[in-house]
């Protein structure tokens, strides 16, 4: 039972994890200029 | 060096100081010296598109803030870079205070052009100081320049330096400690008295708004050449009609408004040079100009183009082979160990399934992104990318795209996001736009573990023409079928929606060098740590999320199905599996299956995660799998139906094509929406570029099918 709420558990962050990467890239969209946009992992510095 | 090496500060407190120069300068290494910031550190012009900030200690106590302004010709406020420069130097950037100081660096090597940037600078009225650097190759190439004659022209504190062995950064930093209590520059060019009197109301109008008589000069030169003034200007009264009425007049003088602030600074920049640069012996052919002369060959140059590069990606394949296999064995060991260790639950299958046979499996490819990034650093430190540049600009120009195109679709093959953003020194709205859309059809290091993945499992390792691997061969067909479809597609959208008139390339062509290891291993490393926090963060939350969809809903399968059966049957009837099945009938044609269909459509989130998606599939299919690769378990996948080899050859290539032209990449749409206007009208660009790739790869997938069914090529 414990490790069924264990795995539950590690699912739901990495849900929550995706949607946040999801989300930050819209929101980047809509910004003008100064960097954003990519997240850390793209190679642009941000 | 001047008096100032010697000098204390008298100066307290903190300051702002911008860096501002031409591309290509050793800006960025400049920078890098001078705060200790790690940054890259290109060998082509334009590499700095981004506003980028650092620090660092004054020696007189207090903070140095420096600004890394984007690399940029003039502050003629043509392109959006050199808006950027302008805006910030004026004080007119949001969220960007007006500096202190600004640091010119010029090279010393091209003084002559990179006088026409910093004569306009002083001219602000800004304390400046100038970092002459690469004095040591202007020396070694016979080119004396006198400081002090320099100095007294300029009338600001010039500093020999060299950025890439840190010399002159003492005597810079105290430079920059003291610009402002240096008397201020007032650099008026002369224009003249007609010319003069022309220009008078407009500099008029300009110091009632507020600017000083040097900078109101300058402004009222450079405001001629721009199709309009910058909207703090432009809400000036009277600045627009005074602009217009002074144009006028200066045409009335007999010269050109729009080219008369060129002539009269190449003209002051003349005069300049003829007293402060001195060439000790005549430019001769140097060793650079005869590589050049073969390199730059119109026949020569192409072919050693494509050798050099053919000769990169079958290193990808021939260095990385005993590396990777070293990986996978670890990978599998860790996963037999793990399964091994724990007792068969959710957990384990988690671990196994999830993490390890799908986020670890992408670690396998590290190697092969370090070695092609090393052989790509390499070309660009020693100074021979430039020369590709250039190369690849006649081909640009044929189908309609500016020169300047060339450093971001180069960059492209690196991530497609910051390439969407150095299009930002590309000037024309439209050649920007033509730029962008086509620019991810250039193969990021992002497909390279799929194209590795489907290559090493289905190509076999058998030699054309008896030099080259067909790996090797088959990886570069991806790279140039992808550059190939950029240009054709950048012609279609020239002659459509983008007509305009192309503008050539011009690049200057840093001499040929050793690459520094330091450099090349700081290249590598960059690449390296973006690839692991990719796999750590991203590509590891989604080979959770995609173990969960395909483990839940649990199905009930009957117990007397083998093993490997009853897998399968709950892999079906899983979410993922349902969610495949519905998408199959689009990728059926192609010879795909539903398991390959839904790692395409996962893969959106990164390209990676289609290699995941598959290992995490894989091993949920097949729990007994986990100690063999990804590579094994797809040559040995069968059709369910049939019990014939689920894939090959054909579906590796037909796969790999779709790969090559289909925009499975968020990251990527969300830049091209802020990029190209951001709201409804980015998101109508985002839109026609996703679309346009989408219908070419599968396109190109089902041609590649329908052939190689016709000639038997197998599945």
């Amino acid at each position: 039972m414990l490790q069924q709420w264990l795995v539950l558990l590690i699912v739901a962050v990495a849900v929550a994890y995706t949607g946040r990467r999801l989300w930050r890239s819209v929101e980047a969209s809509r910004k003008k200029k100064s960097g954003g946009g990519c997240g850390p992992d793209c190679g642009c510095g941000e | 060096m001047t008096s100032l090496a010697s000098s204390t500060s008298a100066v307290s407190s903190d300051l702002r100081v911008a860096l501002i120069g031409n591309p290509n300068t050793g800006k960025s290494t400049l920078f890098n010296a001078l705060t200790g910031l790690r940054q890259k550190v290109g060998n082509y012009a334009g590499v700095t598109v981004e506003r980028v900030e650092g620090r660092y200690r004054r020696p007189a106590g207090g903070e140095v803030t420096l600004i890394d302004l984007p690399g940029t010709y003039s502050l003629t406020a043509l392109s959006p870079d050199e808006e950027i420069a302008l805006a910030v130097l004026l004080g007119q950037e949001e969220d960007v205070p007006r500096p202190d100081v600004v640091v010119v660096i010029a090279d010393a090597l091209h003084l002559e052009r990179n006088l026409f940037l910093a004569s306009q600078v002083i001219g602000l009225g800004l304390p400046t100081v100038m970092a002459l650097n690469q004095f040591d190759a202007a020396e070694a190439a016979g080119i004396a320049i006198d400081v002090p004659a320099l100095i007294a022209a300029l009338g600001i504190a010039v500093i020999p330096t060299v950025a890439t062995r840190g010399d002159g950064l003492d005597a810079l930093r105290r430079a920059i400690d003291q610009a402002r209590s240096f008397p201020p520059a007032d650099l008026r060019l002369p224009l003249g008295e007609p010319i003069t009197a022309a220009l008078a109301p407009l500099v008029a109008k300009l110091e009632a708004s507020g600017l000083e008589a040097p900078a109101a000069h300058m402004q009222a030169l450079r405001l001629l050449a721009v199709p309009s003034p910058e909207p703090h200007l432009r809400s000036v009264p009277g600045v627009p009609e005074a602009v217009e009425t002074a144009r006028a007049a200066v045409a009335a003088a007999g010269r050109d408004p729009y080219r008369l602030e060129a002539e009269v600074r190449y003209a002051w920049i003349d005069e300049v040079v003829r007293g402060a640069v001195a060439r000790e012996r005549p430019a001769g052919r140097t060793m650079s100009d005869r590589l050049d002369g073969v390199l730059l060959h119109r026949v020569w140059g192409p072919v050693v183009f494509l050798t050099l590069l053919g000769l990169v990606f079958q290193a990808v394949f021939a260095w990385a082979t005993p590396l990777m296999d070293g990986i996978e064995s670890a990978v599998s060991a860790v996963g037999t160990w793990v399964s091994g260790a724990m007792p068969d639950g959710l957990l384990r299958g988690l671990l196994v399934e999830g993490v390890i046979g799908g986020a670890a499996s992408v670690l396998v490819f590290l190697p092969q992104i370090a070695i092609l990034f090393l052989l790509l650093g390499i070309l660009e430190d020693s100074g021979y990318m430039a020369r590709a540049a250039l190369l690849m600009d006649r081909l640009m120009r044929a189908v309609g795209l500016p020169g300047r195109s060339v450093i971001p679709l180069i960059s492209g093959y690196a991530c497609a996001v910051p390439a969407i953003m150095s299009t930002r020194t590309i000037a024309d709205p439209k050649d920007r736009l033509a730029t962008i859309l086509v620019l991810p059809l250039t193969s990021c290091s992002a497909r390279l573990p799929v194209y590795t993945l489907l290559i090493g499992a289905f190509v076999p390792a058998t030699l054309v023409g008896g030099v080259f691997d067909l790996r090797g061969v088959t990886l570069f067909s991806m790279y140039a079928i992808g550059t190939v479809m950029a240009l054709v597609m950048a012609w279609v959208f020239r002659r459509t929606l983008l007509k305009g008139p192309v503008r050539p390339l011009i690049l200057e062509l840093p001499p040929y060098r050793l690459p520094r290891v330091r450099n090349l291993l700081l290249t590598v490393w960059h690449r390296v740590r973006l690839f692991l926090q990719r796999a750590g963060t991203v590509i590891l939350a989604l080979s959770v999320v995609l173990w969960a969809l395909a483990t839940w809903p649990r199905t009930a399968v009957s117990p007397e199905l083998p093993p490997a059966a009853a897998a399968e049957a709950q892999l079906e009837g899983s979410a993922l599996g349902h969610v495949g099945k519905a998408l199959e009938p689009l990728v059926r044609p192609l010879g795909f299956d539903w398991k390959i269909g839904v790692s395409i459509a996962a893969s959106f989130a990164a390209r990676e995660v289609f290699v995941t998606t598959m290992g995490t599939i894989y091993g949920v299919s097949d729990p007994d799998a986990e100690s063999g690769s990804l590579r094994e378990a797809l040559i040995s996948a069968r059709d369910p139906d049939t019990g014939t080899p689920a894939y090959g050859a054909l579906t590796a290539v037909g796969l790999m094509v779709f790969y090559v032209f289909a925009l499975m990449c968020m990251s990527t749409v969300a830049i091209t929406v802020r990029e190209t206007g951001g709201g409804m009208v980015g998101a109508k660009w985002a839109a026609i570029q996703f679309a346009y790739m989408l219908v070419l790869a599968w396109v190109a997938a089902y041609v590649v099918r329908v052939v190689g069914l016709a000639n038997g090529w197998g599945v």
